[in-house]
């Protein structure tokens, strides 16, 4: 059994001076319970880089940590030990006042639940972000114009939330996500909601965005959408417990040995053979 | 059967428990409102009321605002309901997933409503006993009564408070159960996400809305009466909470409107989140801020009102006792001059007996016959309506009437030093309260006289007034005792008012020699008078501060209530909404909003609206002040100026109560969304 498809991994680093767009380093994070009683390690320690224009996918089953871990990436939570760089930013050393705008300026998010605001329009919605950041209209006009002909929802901006189907909103959020043109695109479970065709189609449009230049990481226990990914990183009792990289394989081949994968580390064989 | 009954009433308490930050301050608001309702309707029947001189007009006054308040408890109840099932309708719908059916749903609500109401009404109503004895004690040692001590219980108004309380619990009740069986059970479970749709013919609402506005405020303005005015100003005021509710809710839904299409501020981090979440939720909005600005203009009328009785009194008090001693006697209209100086020097010699074996100086004395009658004023004639004295007050036009003095020229020139002549059909005239424009008069057919001069402020004849508070003195050459019908078993009124030069203090003699004169002067000629009166200022000035100590405590009682009721009211809008918009903040702090950016928003948030109803109560105030102005004419005031002066004090006092409030308010919403 190949794990390791180490040669597609080469050819990405042909083109000279990718830098790592994050680098999560010897991150641990322990929960302790309200009376200090029982002490719970979500992550044991958990390193990785992301090079720019890297699709990533995290699995691992729930409670393995993978959403804390996110949290963790997304500066929405602090790690116990450890540190994450976001380009040549350490998020540690950010302060907290500034971390939302932070966030706002470097990551764009993708939400299983999508997290669309339903005071707002799409349009809105979309152009919150950059309302923040105190864009001029024009400017947000002009990137909502490309992106919407990008995503299909052209004709939806001027709808709410509760109007449109969820995958329309999910397509919403992820203009969300992208208006800002962000360094990395966060997603979690971003098919979670979303029927068979609609996750077809989200897919596809992470797979466009990605082959244009966007680093994507994704937390997923979708087989289907990891296959989509170049690389993905297993997560079990909070360490990664193996990666495997897409190399020259097509999405089905590659979700062959995802699952496989999966059904390995579940029943317990994998670690052994590394 | 009986077991799913109790489960109903345990599920319904742990319902309430669960939810106590919000049903606290609504169980307290309706604990409040009650007890408020019963103090206004109790305090109408307290006796001391009838004692007090504008007993009679005050209980009318708290009587319509005892019903005022039963509408606005309605209001209020079923807005802040309305937030309350709308933060739990998830919930309910959680509850039907799990299998209980609408029914049982209901049967909850009923539940809870039963919980919540009770414990409210049977509270209200306690605290209304003890407050308004309180109230009553208080009242009491303002008017220097010995108070009853022993708690009365007004039955009718328990009866009164209980029956509107479990109204308006049924009608709450009922609208919540309604609307929680037209949902379905998706509904249920994500009724927070859809947003209002604007109010339909938008355009045609405004339209009415200032059609009903205008008709109220020309009506404020317009009436004349005093007496009617208390009546149809409650119909005014109706009129306008009607209007501003209208206004508010279609206003505040267009004003949301064209800001959105303006990108340029729409787009701005202050102003987006603040102005779509009010476009979301914008007819509840309107219907907030209509309350609070319908709240702001009682409470400014309240504060106004009593304030100016406050300032005012010592003015008005100079104005009723413009001398130390302030003595009258009617003499018989039939007496000619000669009869009636005979009376007149016996009266002044018996003063001055006194005054000079005590060396003392009578001095600023008004020594004046004035023949007086209440007429109706009528194209430029005067005449006799014998209405007038039993009136209706609100079927009758009374408008036009005015209490009508003639004073010779004879006294005029003594009194005033100058050397006045006038021919028979000439006056000169000196009007109070009002103009009645005209040069030339008619009284009762009789009497013609052309207006030769206007004077101000000759003389005001104190206490002439039926209340009504239009007056006009004639000064005229001869007084038209003969030529004149109205006249005929009438008598007049000699005034010998003045102050006393000298050491006087504790001088028995002195200070009740008026008294001794006029019992002398009694009955010396009995037969030939028709009262005899005699008033000292330093006696006065309890009784008079201490009535007007009463009405500026109910004053003061009824401004608390409706600024408690205020504070009530932006507290749960916050709370409420605070609720609502929690998951909002929280997506968006992910997003990347910092808590700066929250505060701007929420500050925001607070100018696009807090100066709105501000406003528009103001607006209501300076349309209603002819209004109040008049009412308080029936009590007494009449100094327009000290008026003024206290309604721009209250502006500006409760401009700063309420950003005081608003700020600590907002600042729990804060804390709730952050």
């Amino acid at each position: 059994m190949i794990l390791y498809q180490m040669s597609g991994d080469k050819r990405l680093q042909k083109e000279k001076e990718i830098m790592n767009i994050l680098t999560v380093k010897d991150i641990t994070k322990t929960y302790t319970t309200r009376f200090g009683g029982n002490r719970v390690e979500a992550l044991k320690g958990v390193s990785f880089d992301v090079e720019e224009g890297e699709y990533l996918a995290i699995m691992g089953e729930s409670g393995s940590g993978k959403t804390t871990l996110l949290n963790i990436i997304a500066s929405l939570d602090k790690p116990t030990t450890g540190s994450i760089k976001i380009g040549e930013n350490d998020i540690s050393k950010i302060k907290d006042k500034d971390l939302a705008a932070f966030r706002r300026d470097n990551l764009g998010f993708v939400f299983q639940e999508f997290n669309l605001l339903d005071t707002f329009s799409l349009e809105d919605n979309i152009y919150l972000p950059l309302v923040l950041s105190g864009c001029e209209y024009e400017e947000m006009e002009k990137r909502l114009n490309s992106l919407a002909k990008l995503l299909g929802i052209t004709e939806l901006l001027k709808k709410y939330p509760y109007e449109v189907s969820g995958g329309q909103r999910q397509r919403a959020a992820v203009a969300r996500a992208l208006i800002t043109e962000p360094k990395l695109i966060l997603a979690d479970e971003p098919t979670g909601a979303l029927d068979s065709k609609s996750t077809d189609e989200l897919l596809r449009l992470f797979g466009t965005i990605n082959k244009s230049g966007q680093t994507i990481l994704m937390v997923t226990h979708s087989v289907k959408a990891a296959s989509n990914a170049n690389r993905v990183l297993f997560i079990k009792d909070g360490v990664v417990y193996h990666q495997i990289y897409r190399g020259n394989q097509t999405n089905e081949q590659f979700y062959q040995v995802i699952s496989e994968t999966l059904t390995m580390l579940a029943t317990g064989n994998g670690r052994a053979e590394l | 059967m009986k077991k799913r009954f109790g489960f109903s009433w345990r599920l319904a308490a742990t319902g309430i428990k669960k939810n106590s930050k919000l049903y606290i301050p609504y169980i307290l608001a309706e604990i409040g409102m009650t007890a408020v309702f019963y103090i206004l309707y109790a305090m109408s029947d307290i006796e001391l009321l009838s004692a007090m001189g504008g007993g009679r007009t005050l209980k009318i006054v708290l009587n319509l605002g005892s019903f005022v308040m039963a509408i606005f408890s309605l209001g209020m109840l079923f807005y802040t309901n309305t937030f309350i099932i709308r933060t739990r309708i998830k919930e309910f719908g959680l509850y039907n997933i799990l299998g209980m059916g609408k029914r049982n749903i209901a049967g909850l609500l009923v539940a809870e409503t039963v919980i919540s109401g009770g414990l409210s009404i049977l509270t209200g109503i306690a605290a209304g006993l003890i407050l308004s004895k309180l109230a009553e004690i208080l009242l009491a040692a303002l008017l220097g009564v010995t108070p009853n001590y022993a708690l009365s219980i007004d039955l009718p108004g328990i009866g009164m408070t209980l029956l509107l309380f479990l109204i308006i619990n049924l009608l709450v009740m009922l609208k919540s159960v309604i609307k929680i069986c037209r949902l379905n059970t998706i509904d249920l479970l994500k009724n927070e996400k859809t947003g209002e749709k604007p109010p339909k013919a938008g355009v045609l609402l405004a339209v009415c809305g200032f059609i009903i506005l205008g008709i109220a405020y020309y009506m404020a303005v317009s009436i004349s009466d005093p007496l009617k005015a208390i009546l149809l100003f409650f119909v005014a005021v109706i009129m306008v909470i009607v209007a501003t509710y209208i206004l508010f809710i279609v206003g505040s839904v267009t004003i949301c409107k064209l800001l959105q299409k303006k990108k340029g501020y729409y787009y701005k981090t202050e102003h987006f989140v603040s102005l779509s979440t009010m476009s979301f939720r914008m007819k509840r909005n309107g219907a907030g801020l209509a309350l609070i600005c319908i709240l702001s203009t009682m409470v400014l009328v309240m504060i106004a009102s009593s304030s100016c009785m406050y300032f005012g009194k010592e003015t008005m008090f100079n104005e009723r006792y413009p001398r130390l001693f302030m003595n009258e006697i009617g003499i018989k209209a039939e007496l000619d001059k000669s009869s009636r100086d005979i009376i007149e020097n016996r009266y002044r010699t018996l003063c001055n007996e006194i005054i000079e074996k005590n060396n003392a100086a009578a001095t600023n004395i008004m020594d004046m016959e004035i023949l007086w009658s209440t007429l109706r004023f009528k194209d430029g004639e005067f005449s006799v309506d014998e209405k007038i004295y039993s009136y209706d007050a609100l079927n009758d036009d009374r408008s036009d009437i005015w209490d009508v003095c003639f004073i010779s020229t004879e006294d005029y020139n003594s009194y005033t030093g100058e050397n006045c002549v006038l021919n028979d059909n000439e006056a000169i005239c000196c009007e109070y309260g009002d103009r009645f424009r005209a040069d030339k008069v008619r009284i009762n057919g009789e009497l013609d006289y052309t207006i030769k001069e206007r004077v101000e402020d000759f003389y005001r004849p104190g206490a002439v007034s039926s209340s009504l508070g239009k007056i006009v003195v004639f000064i005229v050459n001869k007084l038209p005792l003969e030529d004149s019908g109205i006249f005929q078993g009438r008598y007049i009124r000699w005034e010998y008012n003045f102050d006393i030069l000298g050491n006087i203090e504790d001088n028995s003699e002195i200070a009740n020699m008026a008294r001794e004169a006029g019992n002398k002067v009694c009955e010396e000629f009995e037969n030939k008078l028709v009262y005899c009166l005699g008033e000292r200022r330093d006696e006065a000035v309890e009784d008079f501060f201490a009535l007007y100590g009463g009405l500026f405590f109910i004053g003061c009682i009824l401004s608390f209530i409706f600024i408690s009721a205020l504070v009530m009211m932006l507290y749960y809008r916050q709370i409420s909404e605070g609720y609502e918009d929690r998951s909002r903040f929280e997506i968006m702090q992910k997003i990347g909003m910092t808590d700066a950016d929250i505060r701007r928003s929420i500050n925001s948030q607070m100018k696009t609206v807090f100066y709105m109803p501000l406003l528009a109560a103001v607006v209501h105030l300076c349309f209603a002040f002819p209004m109040i102005y008049r009412c308080l004419i029936v009590i007494g005031i009449s100094s327009l100026s000290s008026l003024l002066t206290a309604a721009a004090v209250s502006v500006a006092a409760f401009a700063i109560i309420y950003t005081i409030v608003y700020k600590i308010t907002s600042n729990s919403y804060y804390k709730l969304v952050k």
